[in-house]
Protein backbone atom coordinates (compact mmCIF):
# COMPACT_ATOMS: atom_id res chain seq x y z
CA UNK A 1 0.00 0.00 0.00
CA UNK A 2 1.06 3.73 0.03
CA UNK A 3 3.23 4.67 2.78
CA UNK A 4 4.22 7.28 1.48
CA UNK A 5 1.65 10.11 3.07
CA UNK A 6 3.28 10.66 6.43
CA UNK A 7 0.71 13.79 7.92
CA UNK A 8 2.09 16.39 10.03
CA UNK A 9 6.18 17.05 10.56
CA UNK A 10 6.61 14.01 12.79
CA UNK A 11 10.25 12.74 12.85
CA UNK A 12 10.58 8.69 14.03
CA UNK A 13 13.25 8.97 16.78
CA UNK A 14 13.95 7.82 20.43
CA UNK A 15 15.48 10.39 21.34
CA UNK A 16 14.60 11.75 25.27
CA UNK A 17 12.61 14.82 23.62
CA UNK A 18 10.27 12.24 21.53
CA UNK A 19 9.85 10.43 25.23
CA UNK A 20 8.73 13.62 26.92
CA UNK A 21 4.87 13.17 28.28
CA UNK A 22 3.33 15.38 25.49
CA UNK A 23 1.67 18.05 27.73
CA UNK A 24 4.92 19.16 29.39
CA UNK A 25 6.29 19.56 25.75
CA UNK A 26 2.84 21.32 24.94
CA UNK A 27 3.84 23.57 27.95
CA UNK A 28 7.48 24.25 27.80
CA UNK A 29 6.55 25.15 24.48
CA UNK A 30 3.99 27.26 25.33
CA UNK A 31 5.52 28.99 28.60
CA UNK A 32 9.74 29.03 26.36
CA UNK A 33 7.79 31.45 24.14
CA UNK A 34 6.14 33.60 26.42
CA UNK A 35 10.39 34.29 28.12
CA UNK A 36 10.89 34.52 24.32
CA UNK A 37 8.82 37.39 24.38
CA UNK A 38 9.72 39.04 27.38
CA UNK A 39 13.17 39.21 26.99
CA UNK A 40 14.36 42.39 25.43
CA UNK A 41 17.94 42.44 25.02
CA UNK A 42 19.36 40.94 22.26
CA UNK A 43 22.75 39.37 23.92
CA UNK A 44 20.05 37.63 26.27
CA UNK A 45 18.17 36.53 23.26
CA UNK A 46 21.20 35.37 21.73
CA UNK A 47 21.75 32.86 24.87
CA UNK A 48 18.22 31.61 24.80
CA UNK A 49 18.78 30.86 21.17
CA UNK A 50 21.67 29.19 22.26
CA UNK A 51 19.85 27.11 24.73
CA UNK A 52 17.65 26.10 21.96
CA UNK A 53 19.90 24.97 19.93
CA UNK A 54 21.55 22.61 22.21
CA UNK A 55 18.60 21.10 22.82
CA UNK A 56 17.63 20.40 19.00
CA UNK A 57 21.74 19.35 19.15
CA UNK A 58 20.43 16.68 21.54
CA UNK A 59 16.98 15.36 19.85
CA UNK A 60 18.56 13.32 16.69
CA UNK A 61 16.30 15.11 14.36
CA UNK A 62 18.44 16.54 11.63
CA UNK A 63 19.39 20.43 11.60
CA UNK A 64 18.16 20.49 8.39
CA UNK A 65 14.75 19.88 8.68
CA UNK A 66 14.91 22.84 11.10
CA UNK A 67 16.34 25.02 8.30
CA UNK A 68 13.94 23.93 6.08
CA UNK A 69 11.03 25.37 8.47
CA UNK A 70 12.40 28.34 8.34
CA UNK A 71 13.19 28.62 4.38
CA UNK A 72 8.87 28.98 4.05
CA UNK A 73 9.87 32.14 6.39
CA UNK A 74 12.84 33.35 4.21
CA UNK A 75 10.84 36.09 2.35
CA UNK A 76 9.45 37.60 5.11
CA UNK A 77 12.24 37.42 7.53
CA UNK A 78 14.21 39.58 4.95
CA UNK A 79 11.53 41.60 4.46
CA UNK A 80 11.41 42.33 7.83
CA UNK A 81 14.80 42.69 8.33
CA UNK A 82 15.60 45.35 5.24
CA UNK A 83 12.63 47.10 6.39
CA UNK A 84 13.89 47.43 9.80
CA UNK A 85 17.11 48.59 8.85
CA UNK A 86 15.74 51.26 6.52
CA UNK A 87 13.49 52.75 8.58
CA UNK A 88 14.89 52.87 12.35
CA UNK A 89 16.80 56.08 12.73
CA UNK A 90 18.44 55.87 16.09
CA UNK A 91 21.55 55.30 17.61
CA UNK A 92 25.01 56.32 15.50
CA UNK A 93 24.95 56.75 11.67
CA UNK A 94 27.33 53.73 10.27
CA UNK A 95 26.60 54.42 6.36
CA UNK A 96 24.74 55.84 4.56
CA UNK A 97 23.94 54.75 0.61
CA UNK A 98 23.59 57.59 -2.41
CA UNK A 99 21.41 56.14 -4.81
CA UNK A 100 20.53 57.77 -8.88
CA UNK A 101 16.93 56.73 -10.00
CA UNK A 102 17.62 58.09 -13.71
CA UNK A 103 14.93 57.51 -16.73
CA UNK A 104 17.47 54.82 -17.54
CA UNK A 105 17.73 53.05 -15.18
CA UNK A 106 13.83 52.95 -14.31
CA UNK A 107 12.95 51.41 -17.53
CA UNK A 108 15.95 48.98 -16.78
CA UNK A 109 13.47 48.30 -13.56
CA UNK A 110 10.40 48.00 -15.22
CA UNK A 111 11.62 45.84 -17.14
CA UNK A 112 13.23 43.77 -15.74
CA UNK A 113 10.41 43.05 -13.46
CA UNK A 114 8.51 42.62 -16.14
CA UNK A 115 10.55 39.29 -17.39
CA UNK A 116 10.67 38.34 -13.80
CA UNK A 117 6.51 38.21 -13.77
CA UNK A 118 6.57 36.38 -17.07
CA UNK A 119 9.65 33.96 -16.54
CA UNK A 120 9.03 33.19 -12.42
CA UNK A 121 6.44 30.26 -12.99
CA UNK A 122 9.01 28.20 -14.99
CA UNK A 123 11.67 28.58 -12.41
CA UNK A 124 11.78 25.53 -10.04
CA UNK A 125 14.18 26.12 -7.14
CA UNK A 126 15.29 28.83 -5.16
CA UNK A 127 12.68 31.03 -6.71
CA UNK A 128 13.09 33.56 -3.70
CA UNK A 129 16.86 33.73 -3.79
CA UNK A 130 16.39 34.63 -7.54
CA UNK A 131 14.37 37.45 -7.07
CA UNK A 132 16.46 38.89 -4.64
CA UNK A 133 19.38 38.60 -6.21
CA UNK A 134 17.60 40.64 -9.60
CA UNK A 135 16.74 43.36 -6.54
CA UNK A 136 20.35 43.44 -5.18
CA UNK A 137 21.26 43.72 -8.77
CA UNK A 138 18.30 46.69 -9.79
CA UNK A 139 20.32 48.76 -6.46
CA UNK A 140 23.93 48.20 -7.39
CA UNK A 141 22.82 49.40 -10.54
CA UNK A 142 21.31 52.74 -9.04
CA UNK A 143 24.21 52.78 -6.58
CA UNK A 144 27.01 52.84 -9.78
CA UNK A 145 25.49 53.56 -12.88
CA UNK A 146 23.92 57.68 -12.97
CA UNK A 147 24.20 58.52 -16.69
CA UNK A 148 20.99 59.82 -18.48
CA UNK A 149 19.11 62.25 -17.04
CA UNK A 150 18.14 61.77 -13.21
CA UNK A 151 14.73 61.57 -12.03
CA UNK A 152 15.81 61.50 -8.71
CA UNK A 153 18.35 60.95 -5.90
CA UNK A 154 17.72 59.47 -2.70
CA UNK A 155 19.49 57.79 0.01
CA UNK A 156 19.62 55.02 2.62
CA UNK A 157 21.01 55.57 5.91
CA UNK A 158 21.85 52.59 8.18
CA UNK A 159 21.94 53.36 11.84
CA UNK A 160 23.40 51.13 14.27
CA UNK A 161 20.30 50.55 16.19
CA UNK A 162 18.29 49.72 13.37
CA UNK A 163 20.86 46.92 12.58
CA UNK A 164 20.75 45.64 16.01
CA UNK A 165 16.64 46.12 16.40
CA UNK A 166 16.38 44.22 12.90
CA UNK A 167 18.48 41.41 14.40
CA UNK A 168 17.11 41.29 17.38
CA UNK A 169 13.29 40.95 15.54
CA UNK A 170 14.69 38.53 12.86
CA UNK A 171 16.49 35.90 15.74
CA UNK A 172 13.47 36.62 17.72
CA UNK A 173 10.69 34.77 15.04
CA UNK A 174 13.36 32.29 13.40
CA UNK A 175 14.05 30.78 17.18
CA UNK A 176 9.97 30.86 17.74
CA UNK A 177 10.16 28.78 14.66
CA UNK A 178 12.78 26.45 15.94
CA UNK A 179 10.51 26.02 19.11
CA UNK A 180 7.32 25.17 17.76
CA UNK A 181 9.16 23.01 15.17
CA UNK A 182 10.99 20.60 18.23
CA UNK A 183 7.32 20.53 19.06
CA UNK A 184 5.60 18.91 16.06
CA UNK A 185 8.73 17.08 14.80
CA UNK A 186 9.34 15.37 18.17
CA UNK A 187 5.48 14.54 18.97
CA UNK A 188 2.71 12.26 16.63
CA UNK A 189 -0.15 14.38 15.84
CA UNK A 190 -2.14 12.54 17.70
CA UNK A 191 -0.24 12.46 21.15
CA UNK A 192 -0.10 16.13 20.75
CA UNK A 193 -4.31 15.61 20.91
CA UNK A 194 -4.08 13.45 23.84
CA UNK A 195 -1.61 15.98 25.30
CA UNK A 196 -4.23 18.70 24.96
CA UNK A 197 -6.92 16.48 25.68
CA UNK A 198 -5.83 15.69 29.22
CA UNK A 199 -4.57 19.64 29.92
CA UNK A 200 -8.14 21.14 28.57
CA UNK A 201 -10.30 18.78 31.12
CA UNK A 202 -10.40 21.30 33.80
CA UNK A 203 -12.49 23.15 31.40
CA UNK A 204 -14.86 20.53 31.50
CA UNK A 205 -16.10 21.52 34.96
CA UNK A 206 -17.07 24.86 33.26
CA UNK A 207 -19.26 23.08 30.72
CA UNK A 208 -17.26 23.18 27.91
CA UNK A 209 -17.32 20.53 25.93
CA UNK A 210 -13.69 19.79 25.71
CA UNK A 211 -13.87 16.38 24.76
CA UNK A 212 -15.91 16.46 21.85
CA UNK A 213 -13.46 18.92 20.17
CA UNK A 214 -10.57 16.23 20.85
CA UNK A 215 -12.60 13.44 19.67
CA UNK A 216 -13.29 15.91 16.36
CA UNK A 217 -9.32 16.28 16.08
CA UNK A 218 -8.48 12.47 16.43
CA UNK A 219 -11.14 12.06 13.56
CA UNK A 220 -9.68 14.94 11.29
CA UNK A 221 -6.51 13.02 12.22
CA UNK A 222 -7.18 9.59 11.35
CA UNK A 223 -9.32 11.07 7.95
CA UNK A 224 -6.67 13.35 6.34
CA UNK A 225 -4.50 10.74 4.87
CA UNK A 226 -7.12 8.81 3.66
CA UNK A 227 -8.84 11.81 2.01
CA UNK A 228 -5.62 12.91 0.15
CA UNK A 229 -5.04 9.07 -1.07
CA UNK A 230 -8.92 9.53 -2.42
CA UNK A 231 -8.32 12.91 -3.81
CA UNK A 232 -5.22 10.99 -5.82
CA UNK A 233 -7.60 8.79 -7.16
CA UNK A 234 -9.95 11.19 -8.09
CA UNK A 235 -7.48 13.23 -9.90
CA UNK A 236 -6.14 10.33 -11.58
CA UNK A 237 -9.06 8.71 -12.80
CA UNK A 238 -10.34 12.33 -13.91
CA UNK A 239 -6.95 12.80 -15.58
CA UNK A 240 -7.58 9.71 -17.35
CA UNK A 241 -10.26 11.47 -18.97
CA UNK A 242 -8.56 13.97 -19.97
CA UNK A 243 -8.88 16.84 -17.33
CA UNK A 244 -5.87 18.76 -17.00
CA UNK A 245 -5.45 20.82 -13.77
CA UNK A 246 -2.46 22.94 -14.90
CA UNK A 247 -2.96 24.51 -17.95
CA UNK A 248 -5.94 25.64 -19.95
CA UNK A 249 -8.31 28.66 -19.77
CA UNK A 250 -8.68 30.06 -16.17
CA UNK A 251 -12.56 29.14 -16.81
CA UNK A 252 -11.73 25.63 -18.23
CA UNK A 253 -9.74 25.19 -14.97
CA UNK A 254 -12.37 25.99 -12.47
CA UNK A 255 -14.71 24.03 -14.12
CA UNK A 256 -11.96 21.24 -13.24
CA UNK A 257 -11.47 22.45 -9.76
CA UNK A 258 -15.38 21.84 -9.40
CA UNK A 259 -15.09 17.98 -10.50
CA UNK A 260 -12.59 17.21 -8.43
CA UNK A 261 -14.17 19.15 -5.47
CA UNK A 262 -18.14 17.57 -6.33
CA UNK A 263 -16.77 13.91 -6.07
CA UNK A 264 -14.62 14.51 -2.72
CA UNK A 265 -17.36 16.02 -1.11
CA UNK A 266 -19.83 13.21 -1.80
CA UNK A 267 -17.61 10.46 -0.67
CA UNK A 268 -16.59 12.89 2.68
CA UNK A 269 -20.29 13.13 3.30
CA UNK A 270 -20.80 9.30 2.80
CA UNK A 271 -17.77 8.40 5.00
CA UNK A 272 -18.85 10.84 7.88
CA UNK A 273 -22.64 9.18 7.68
CA UNK A 274 -20.88 5.32 7.65
CA UNK A 275 -18.65 7.15 10.21
CA UNK A 276 -21.21 8.22 12.75
CA UNK A 277 -23.03 4.59 12.54
CA UNK A 278 -19.88 2.62 13.20
CA UNK A 279 -18.97 5.07 16.12
CA UNK A 280 -22.23 5.18 17.41
CA UNK A 281 -22.56 1.38 16.74
CA UNK A 282 -19.54 0.96 19.41
CA UNK A 283 -21.06 2.98 22.13
CA UNK A 284 -19.91 6.64 21.58
CA UNK A 285 -22.03 8.45 23.56
CA UNK A 286 -20.62 12.50 22.40
CA UNK A 287 -20.47 13.99 25.95
CA UNK A 288 -20.35 10.80 27.53
CA UNK A 289 -17.31 9.64 30.16
CA UNK A 290 -14.88 7.41 28.99
CA UNK A 291 -11.78 6.05 29.80
CA UNK A 292 -8.45 6.20 27.81
CA UNK A 293 -5.99 3.58 26.30
CA UNK A 294 -3.42 6.59 26.16
CA UNK A 295 -2.15 7.10 29.88
CA UNK A 296 -0.22 10.00 30.96
CA UNK A 297 2.07 9.67 33.36
CA UNK A 298 4.64 11.98 34.65
CA UNK A 299 8.08 10.61 34.88
CA UNK A 300 11.33 11.77 36.38
CA UNK A 301 12.16 13.42 32.96
CA UNK A 302 8.85 15.55 33.08
CA UNK A 303 9.51 16.90 36.32
CA UNK A 304 12.31 17.93 35.66
CA UNK A 305 11.90 19.54 32.13
CA UNK A 306 8.76 21.40 33.99
CA UNK A 307 11.65 22.75 36.70
CA UNK A 308 13.82 24.10 33.99
CA UNK A 309 11.53 25.46 31.82
CA UNK A 310 9.67 27.68 34.99
CA UNK A 311 13.25 28.56 35.74
CA UNK A 312 13.88 29.97 32.65
CA UNK A 313 10.63 31.77 32.81
CA UNK A 314 11.22 33.21 36.28
CA UNK A 315 14.55 34.28 35.13
CA UNK A 316 13.40 36.48 32.08
CA UNK A 317 10.69 38.11 34.22
CA UNK A 318 12.89 38.95 36.60
CA UNK A 319 15.88 40.16 34.86
CA UNK A 320 13.01 42.19 32.56
CA UNK A 321 11.12 43.98 35.59
CA UNK A 322 15.01 44.23 37.52
CA UNK A 323 17.24 45.57 34.84
CA UNK A 324 14.51 45.85 32.06
CA UNK A 325 16.77 43.51 30.01
CA UNK B 1 -37.78 -16.71 24.83
CA UNK B 2 -34.92 -16.21 21.35
CA UNK B 3 -32.13 -13.84 22.03
CA UNK B 4 -32.70 -12.12 19.16
CA UNK B 5 -36.68 -11.26 18.39
CA UNK B 6 -37.50 -9.18 15.30
CA UNK B 7 -41.36 -8.91 15.45
CA UNK B 8 -43.79 -7.30 12.35
CA UNK B 9 -40.65 -4.85 11.71
CA UNK B 10 -41.55 -2.39 8.89
CA UNK B 11 -39.14 0.79 7.99
CA UNK B 12 -39.55 3.56 5.20
CA UNK B 13 -37.17 6.09 4.27
CA UNK B 14 -38.50 9.26 3.33
CA UNK B 15 -40.23 9.49 -0.16
CA UNK B 16 -39.54 6.02 -1.14
CA UNK B 17 -41.39 3.04 -0.98
CA UNK B 18 -41.16 0.47 2.00
CA UNK B 19 -37.16 -0.53 2.71
CA UNK B 20 -38.64 -3.56 4.95
CA UNK B 21 -42.59 -4.56 5.39
CA UNK B 22 -43.47 -6.85 8.13
CA UNK B 23 -40.20 -8.63 8.46
CA UNK B 24 -40.74 -11.30 11.69
CA UNK B 25 -38.19 -13.51 12.51
CA UNK B 26 -36.35 -14.96 16.41
CA UNK B 27 -32.47 -15.98 16.44
CA UNK B 28 -31.58 -18.55 19.18
CA UNK B 29 -28.65 -17.81 21.10
CA UNK B 30 -25.28 -19.57 18.93
CA UNK B 31 -27.18 -19.68 15.72
CA UNK B 32 -25.31 -18.22 12.92
CA UNK B 33 -28.14 -17.34 10.53
CA UNK B 34 -27.31 -15.80 7.09
CA UNK B 35 -29.56 -13.35 5.53
CA UNK B 36 -29.58 -12.88 1.73
CA UNK B 37 -30.73 -10.55 -0.82
CA UNK B 38 -30.34 -8.75 -3.46
CA UNK B 39 -29.31 -5.26 -4.07
CA UNK B 40 -31.53 -2.76 -2.45
CA UNK B 41 -33.47 -5.51 -0.92
CA UNK B 42 -32.98 -4.47 2.53
CA UNK B 43 -30.36 -5.70 4.15
CA UNK B 44 -28.79 -3.09 5.34
CA UNK B 45 -31.63 -1.47 6.74
CA UNK B 46 -32.75 -4.23 8.90
CA UNK B 47 -28.79 -4.87 10.11
CA UNK B 48 -29.20 -0.95 11.62
CA UNK B 49 -32.67 -1.58 12.50
CA UNK B 50 -31.41 -4.77 14.94
CA UNK B 51 -28.18 -3.17 16.30
CA UNK B 52 -30.12 -0.04 17.18
CA UNK B 53 -28.88 2.62 14.37
CA UNK B 54 -32.68 3.07 12.93
CA UNK B 55 -35.97 2.82 14.30
CA UNK B 56 -38.21 0.44 12.88
CA UNK B 57 -41.28 2.57 11.91
CA UNK B 58 -43.57 -0.15 13.51
CA UNK B 59 -43.13 -3.31 15.06
CA UNK B 60 -40.23 -3.95 17.55
CA UNK B 61 -37.08 -5.69 18.19
CA UNK B 62 -36.41 -7.37 21.57
CA UNK B 63 -32.83 -8.15 22.76
CA UNK B 64 -32.36 -11.28 25.02
CA UNK B 65 -35.96 -9.98 26.70
CA UNK B 66 -35.99 -6.55 25.95
CA UNK B 67 -37.18 -4.25 24.08
CA UNK B 68 -35.03 -1.62 21.83
CA UNK B 69 -35.64 1.97 22.44
CA UNK B 70 -34.58 5.22 22.78
CA UNK B 71 -34.08 4.26 27.05
CA UNK B 72 -32.78 0.59 26.66
CA UNK B 73 -30.25 1.32 23.61
CA UNK B 74 -27.44 2.60 25.66
CA UNK B 75 -27.34 -0.63 27.43
CA UNK B 76 -28.44 -2.87 25.49
CA UNK B 77 -25.72 -2.21 22.68
CA UNK B 78 -22.92 -4.08 24.89
CA UNK B 79 -25.03 -7.20 23.71
CA UNK B 80 -24.04 -5.88 20.16
CA UNK B 81 -21.80 -5.48 17.56
CA UNK B 82 -22.13 -4.72 14.08
CA UNK B 83 -19.22 -5.17 11.15
CA UNK B 84 -20.02 -3.11 8.12
CA UNK B 85 -19.51 -3.19 4.31
CA UNK B 86 -17.25 -0.47 3.86
CA UNK B 87 -13.43 -1.59 5.37
CA UNK B 88 -12.30 2.58 5.95
CA UNK B 89 -15.88 3.88 7.00
CA UNK B 90 -15.35 2.35 10.38
CA UNK B 91 -11.71 2.46 11.30
CA UNK B 92 -12.08 5.33 13.90
CA UNK B 93 -8.20 4.88 15.95
CA UNK B 94 -5.58 6.57 14.35
CA UNK B 95 -3.50 2.96 14.93
CA UNK B 96 -5.31 -0.79 14.54
CA UNK B 97 -4.38 -0.55 18.42
CA UNK B 98 -6.53 2.95 19.12
CA UNK B 99 -9.48 1.48 16.90
CA UNK B 100 -9.25 -1.74 18.84
CA UNK B 101 -9.39 0.35 22.03
CA UNK B 102 -12.55 2.92 20.55
CA UNK B 103 -15.37 0.42 22.00
CA UNK B 104 -13.56 0.33 24.97
CA UNK B 105 -12.81 3.56 25.46
CA UNK B 106 -16.50 4.28 25.43
CA UNK B 107 -17.91 1.38 28.19
CA UNK B 108 -15.57 3.10 30.07
CA UNK B 109 -12.91 -0.61 30.36
CA UNK B 110 -10.29 0.41 32.59
CA UNK B 111 -6.95 0.06 31.04
CA UNK B 112 -5.12 -2.95 31.89
CA UNK B 113 -8.26 -5.07 30.65
CA UNK B 114 -8.26 -2.86 27.95
CA UNK B 115 -4.15 -4.00 27.11
CA UNK B 116 -5.07 -7.33 27.50
CA UNK B 117 -7.93 -7.54 25.72
CA UNK B 118 -6.40 -5.62 22.77
CA UNK B 119 -3.48 -8.19 22.79
CA UNK B 120 -5.95 -11.74 22.95
CA UNK B 121 -8.51 -10.33 20.37
CA UNK B 122 -5.74 -8.76 17.99
CA UNK B 123 -4.25 -12.41 17.74
CA UNK B 124 -7.70 -14.22 17.85
CA UNK B 125 -7.68 -12.50 14.01
CA UNK B 126 -3.92 -12.57 13.26
CA UNK B 127 -3.39 -8.76 13.63
CA UNK B 128 -1.66 -9.09 16.96
CA UNK B 129 1.59 -7.52 14.50
CA UNK B 130 0.11 -4.86 13.40
CA UNK B 131 -1.15 -2.77 16.73
CA UNK B 132 0.65 0.44 16.05
CA UNK B 133 -0.07 0.22 11.99
CA UNK B 134 -2.14 3.55 10.62
CA UNK B 135 -4.98 2.08 8.50
CA UNK B 136 -3.33 3.56 5.42
CA UNK B 137 -0.96 1.04 5.80
CA UNK B 138 -3.79 -1.70 5.60
CA UNK B 139 -5.40 -3.58 3.12
CA UNK B 140 -8.65 -4.14 2.47
CA UNK B 141 -8.79 -7.51 4.49
CA UNK B 142 -6.30 -6.62 7.52
CA UNK B 143 -8.67 -3.57 8.04
CA UNK B 144 -11.91 -5.47 8.27
CA UNK B 145 -9.90 -8.43 10.39
CA UNK B 146 -9.47 -5.04 12.90
CA UNK B 147 -13.08 -4.32 12.71
CA UNK B 148 -14.12 -8.32 13.83
CA UNK B 149 -11.36 -7.23 16.55
CA UNK B 150 -12.68 -4.16 17.64
CA UNK B 151 -16.26 -5.57 17.68
CA UNK B 152 -15.10 -9.20 19.72
CA UNK B 153 -13.21 -7.52 22.02
CA UNK B 154 -16.54 -5.29 23.25
CA UNK B 155 -17.60 -9.07 24.36
CA UNK B 156 -21.47 -8.81 22.87
CA UNK B 157 -22.91 -11.96 21.71
CA UNK B 158 -24.55 -10.68 19.03
CA UNK B 159 -22.69 -9.72 15.74
CA UNK B 160 -23.91 -8.83 12.86
CA UNK B 161 -21.92 -8.69 9.59
CA UNK B 162 -23.05 -6.56 6.56
CA UNK B 163 -21.26 -7.58 3.73
CA UNK B 164 -18.35 -7.60 5.07
CA UNK B 165 -16.32 -8.92 2.95
CA UNK B 166 -17.98 -7.64 -0.47
CA UNK B 167 -15.24 -4.60 -0.80
CA UNK B 168 -12.14 -7.09 -0.27
CA UNK B 169 -10.02 -9.02 -3.10
CA UNK B 170 -10.32 -12.48 -2.98
CA UNK B 171 -7.15 -12.79 -0.59
CA UNK B 172 -9.12 -10.83 1.82
CA UNK B 173 -12.46 -12.41 1.34
CA UNK B 174 -10.88 -15.50 2.60
CA UNK B 175 -8.96 -14.36 5.35
CA UNK B 176 -12.00 -12.41 6.70
CA UNK B 177 -14.36 -15.60 6.33
CA UNK B 178 -11.58 -17.42 8.16
CA UNK B 179 -12.17 -15.31 10.81
CA UNK B 180 -15.67 -15.16 10.94
CA UNK B 181 -15.88 -19.11 10.88
CA UNK B 182 -13.94 -19.32 13.97
CA UNK B 183 -16.84 -17.15 15.83
CA UNK B 184 -19.34 -20.48 15.13
CA UNK B 185 -20.29 -21.75 18.44
CA UNK B 186 -19.25 -18.94 20.47
CA UNK B 187 -21.49 -16.17 18.99
CA UNK B 188 -25.09 -15.40 17.66
CA UNK B 189 -23.98 -14.14 14.17
CA UNK B 190 -26.24 -12.27 11.54
CA UNK B 191 -24.20 -12.56 8.27
CA UNK B 192 -25.71 -10.27 5.54
CA UNK B 193 -24.64 -11.40 1.79
CA UNK B 194 -25.80 -11.19 -1.23
CA UNK B 195 -23.89 -14.05 -2.42
CA UNK B 196 -25.38 -17.59 -2.16
CA UNK B 197 -22.18 -19.75 -1.94
CA UNK B 198 -21.06 -17.59 1.87
CA UNK B 199 -24.78 -18.65 2.99
CA UNK B 200 -23.04 -22.50 2.99
CA UNK B 201 -21.14 -22.05 6.05
CA UNK B 202 -24.08 -21.16 7.99
CA UNK B 203 -26.47 -22.60 9.83
CA UNK B 204 -29.86 -20.78 8.92
CA UNK B 205 -31.08 -18.92 5.63
CA UNK B 206 -33.39 -15.87 5.43
CA UNK B 207 -33.96 -14.60 2.14
CA UNK B 208 -35.46 -10.91 1.67
CA UNK B 209 -36.87 -9.44 -1.87
CA UNK B 210 -37.64 -6.16 -2.14
CA UNK B 211 -37.74 -5.60 2.03
CA UNK B 212 -40.03 -8.55 2.32
CA UNK B 213 -39.05 -11.81 4.30
CA UNK B 214 -39.69 -14.44 1.58
CA UNK B 215 -37.86 -17.47 2.94
CA UNK B 216 -36.42 -18.63 6.06
CA UNK B 217 -35.23 -22.68 6.34
CA UNK B 218 -32.24 -24.63 7.54
CA UNK B 219 -29.24 -24.11 5.07
CA UNK B 220 -29.60 -27.00 3.14
CA UNK B 221 -33.23 -27.04 2.65
CA UNK B 222 -33.15 -23.28 1.73
CA UNK B 223 -31.29 -24.54 -1.37
CA UNK B 224 -33.61 -26.85 -2.56
CA UNK B 225 -36.25 -23.53 -2.75
CA UNK B 226 -34.77 -23.05 -6.28
CA UNK B 227 -37.83 -20.74 -7.41
CA UNK B 228 -37.91 -18.48 -4.39
CA UNK B 229 -34.09 -17.83 -4.43
CA UNK B 230 -34.29 -16.99 -8.23
CA UNK B 231 -37.35 -15.03 -7.67
CA UNK B 232 -35.00 -12.72 -4.86
CA UNK B 233 -32.59 -12.49 -7.56
CA UNK B 234 -30.03 -14.57 -6.20
CA UNK B 235 -27.43 -16.46 -8.54
CA UNK B 236 -28.03 -20.12 -7.36
CA UNK B 237 -24.83 -21.74 -6.93
CA UNK B 238 -22.91 -23.73 -10.07
CA UNK B 239 -23.51 -26.90 -8.48
CA UNK B 240 -27.49 -26.63 -7.79
CA UNK B 241 -27.47 -25.16 -11.88
CA UNK B 242 -25.66 -28.75 -12.62
CA UNK B 243 -28.19 -30.93 -10.58
CA UNK B 244 -30.52 -29.01 -12.48
CA UNK B 245 -29.44 -29.51 -15.76
CA UNK B 246 -28.81 -32.91 -14.89
CA UNK B 247 -32.49 -33.49 -13.64
CA UNK B 248 -34.04 -31.74 -16.71
CA UNK B 249 -32.03 -33.48 -19.18
CA UNK B 250 -31.51 -36.91 -18.03
CA UNK B 251 -28.09 -37.38 -18.06
CA UNK B 252 -26.17 -39.94 -17.20
CA UNK B 253 -22.35 -40.20 -18.87
CA UNK B 254 -19.77 -38.66 -18.28
CA UNK B 255 -18.81 -37.05 -21.82
CA UNK B 256 -22.09 -34.74 -21.12
CA UNK B 257 -21.55 -33.62 -17.84
CA UNK B 258 -18.14 -32.32 -18.67
CA UNK B 259 -19.98 -30.85 -21.76
CA UNK B 260 -22.38 -28.89 -19.17
CA UNK B 261 -19.97 -27.69 -17.08
CA UNK B 262 -17.85 -26.65 -19.64
CA UNK B 263 -20.76 -24.41 -21.16
CA UNK B 264 -21.71 -23.36 -17.09
CA UNK B 265 -17.97 -22.62 -16.91
CA UNK B 266 -17.89 -20.08 -20.29
CA UNK B 267 -21.51 -18.27 -18.97
CA UNK B 268 -19.32 -16.84 -16.30
N1 LIG C 1 -30.14 6.61 3.68
C1 LIG C 1 -31.09 6.26 2.80
N2 LIG C 1 -31.98 7.17 2.37
C2 LIG C 1 -32.94 6.86 1.51
N3 LIG C 1 -33.11 5.63 1.00
C3 LIG C 1 -32.28 4.66 1.37
C4 LIG C 1 -31.20 4.93 2.29
N4 LIG C 1 -30.51 3.79 2.49
C5 LIG C 1 -31.11 2.86 1.72
N5 LIG C 1 -32.17 3.35 1.06
C6 LIG C 1 -33.06 2.62 0.15
O1 LIG C 1 -33.69 1.59 0.88
C7 LIG C 1 -33.71 0.39 0.16
C8 LIG C 1 -33.02 -0.71 0.94
O2 LIG C 1 -31.66 -0.36 1.09
P1 LIG C 1 -30.59 -1.23 1.87
O3 LIG C 1 -29.36 -0.41 1.95
O4 LIG C 1 -31.19 -1.70 3.14
O5 LIG C 1 -30.39 -2.44 0.87
P2 LIG C 1 -29.28 -3.57 0.88
O6 LIG C 1 -29.98 -4.85 0.76
O7 LIG C 1 -28.38 -3.39 2.02
O8 LIG C 1 -28.51 -3.29 -0.47
P3 LIG C 1 -26.98 -3.43 -0.82
O9 LIG C 1 -26.76 -4.83 -1.27
O10 LIG C 1 -26.80 -2.47 -1.95
O11 LIG C 1 -26.20 -3.07 0.38
C9 LIG C 1 -33.06 0.68 -1.16
O12 LIG C 1 -34.08 0.90 -2.12
C10 LIG C 1 -32.27 1.94 -0.93
O13 LIG C 1 -32.21 2.72 -2.09
MG1 LIG D 1 -26.25 -2.99 2.28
Amino acid sequence: MNDKIVFGQYYQSDSWLHKLDPRVKIISVFSLMISLFIIKNIYLLLGFMFLVLLVIASTKIPFVKFLNSIKMMTFVLLVTFVLQVIFRRDGELLKSFEFNLTYMNLVIIIVSLFVWFLINKYIKYFKTFVFLVIVLALFILQYYVSYSPLIVKYNINIYSNGLIMASYIVLRIITLLFLSSLLTFSTKPIELNNGLDYLLKPLQKLKVKTSIFTMMVSIALRFIPTLILETEKVLKAQASRGADFKEGKLSARVMQIVSLIVPMFVIAYKRAYDLADAMEARGYIPEGKRTSIYELKYKFLDYFSYVIVFLILAITIFLRVKYAL
Amino acid sequence: MSLVEVKNVSYKYTNRENALTDVSFNIEKGEFVCVLGHNGSGKSTLAKIIVGLLKAKSGEVIIDGVTLNEDTIDSVRQKLGIVFQNPDNQFVGVTVKDDIAFGLENRNIERSEMLRRIEYYSSLVDMEDFLDKNPENLSGGQKQRVAIASVLACEGEIIVFDEATSMLDPKGVKEVTNAIKKLKGQKTVIYITHNLDEALFCDRVIVLSKGVKVLDEKVLDAFKEKDILKSASLDILDSMKLIELIEEKGLSKGKEIEEILWQLTYQK
